[in-house]
């Protein structure tokens, strides 16, 4: 009765994954459709939408007005400083960097031989093996990634990147007021200090399918 | 998760079938938008190409077709493509990515080929 019970929530749950992929598909289907995303907040109709000229004029003073005021502060540090002060406490980056070099160079070389083996349908064992190979490089690389990564997290390159993110997503987005659109948020200031957490992932992660990132602004 | 699902739709026949279409049909479009691509939708069309390419070459029985279904696979038989072709002399180069599709469709290139 037991496993007949755990094999009917098995496939109870399976069915439900299945279905949430497929909604997944179809809102990202939908996403891709247009250079703009509308979507509904609370009963109002929003939009994230691609900066016009003026706005990236807007993106950029912004941005060199913060990168401005992040050079002024000694605290914080260039990427280039932070690496020099933690080589010296025995964590060198340039090397981390070398072994990620080396690593999608040998990821490189057996993708090579795994496509020719795939043309010479050289059977799935042979191309298991490479596969194997390659997977193992690849969560080697990301390994090594996220720690750099983590290591240079608060250099003054990332705080702008971050703060560029914020602004990209300040700027694109807009409510439905009427029939006119209009921003939601009229000053930065404001897009900092708004509370709900959640509108803000939403906008966020719809404003990075359109614009990629700060470094596309 | 959003480049896997991306590569899901990419790869599904419906988006195929769409790429294919609008390539012969010139009313025919992918997005609402006619420029300004989005970040997405400009990954999404290269995705598209991808998966067309790797498609005709399971049509033509270069590869076969259960490599599709592996993002490695894809990944390294179109790097090992792009690779060879490279190293192709220059008058044997295939100098557009359409002629592959023309290989299938045209009978003119089939001519020149034998």
């Amino acid at each position: 009765m037991d496993s007949k019970e755990n094999l009917r929530e098995q496939e109870s749950l399976k069915i439900l994954k299945d279905l949430k992929d497929s909604h997944d598909l179809s809102l990202l289907a939908e996403e891709i459709k247009d250079n703009k995303i509308t979507f509904e907040y609370k009963g109002i109709t929003h939009r994230v939408r691609l900066l016009n000229r003026k706005e990236k004029e807007e993106f950029n003073n912004l941005r060199l007005r913060k990168f401005g005021q992040l050079l002024k502060d000694k605290d914080i540090l260039l990427e280039a400083d932070l690496k020099q002060i933690y080589k010296e406490r025995g964590i060198d980056i340039e090397a981390i960097d070398e072994d990620i070099k080396k690593i999608f160079s040998e990821k490189f070389a057996q993708e090579l031989k795994l496509g020719e083996a795939i043309e010479n349908k050289s059977g799935d064992a042979v191309l298991k093996t490479y596969k194997d190979k390659i997977q193992e490089l690849v969560d080697k690389s990301n390994l090594l990634m996220i720690n750099r990564s983590h290591l240079l997290s608060h250099s003054l390159e990332n705080q702008l990147l971050a703060f560029a993110t914020n602004v990209l997503i300040y700027l694109s987005v807009e409510k439905q007021l009427d029939s006119n659109w209009v921003r939601v948020f009229k000053t930065y200031e404001e897009f900092e200090n708004y509370e709900d957490e959640k509108f803000i992932e939403i906008v966020g992660y719809k404003t990075l399918l359109l614009q990629g990132g700060a470094t596309q602004g | 998760m959003i480049e896997t699902n991306l590569k899901k739709l990419a790869k599904s026949s419906k988006f195929q079938n769409l790429f294919s279409a609008v390539k012969e049909i010139s009313t025919l479009k992918l997005f609402r938008n006619t420029e300004e691509l989005s970040k997405i939708q400009q990954i999404f069309l290269s995705y598209l190409y991808f998966y067309h390419d790797l498609s005709t070459d399971v049509m033509l029985k270069k590869i076969d077709k259960e490599i599709l279904d592996d993002d490695i696979y894809c990944d390294a038989y179109m790097k090992w493509k792009r690779e060879k072709d490279s190293k192709k002399p220059k008058d044997k180069k295939r100098g557009n990515k359409k002629k592959d599709v023309h290989l299938v469709f045209d009978n003119k290139s089939s001519r020149r080929k034998h």
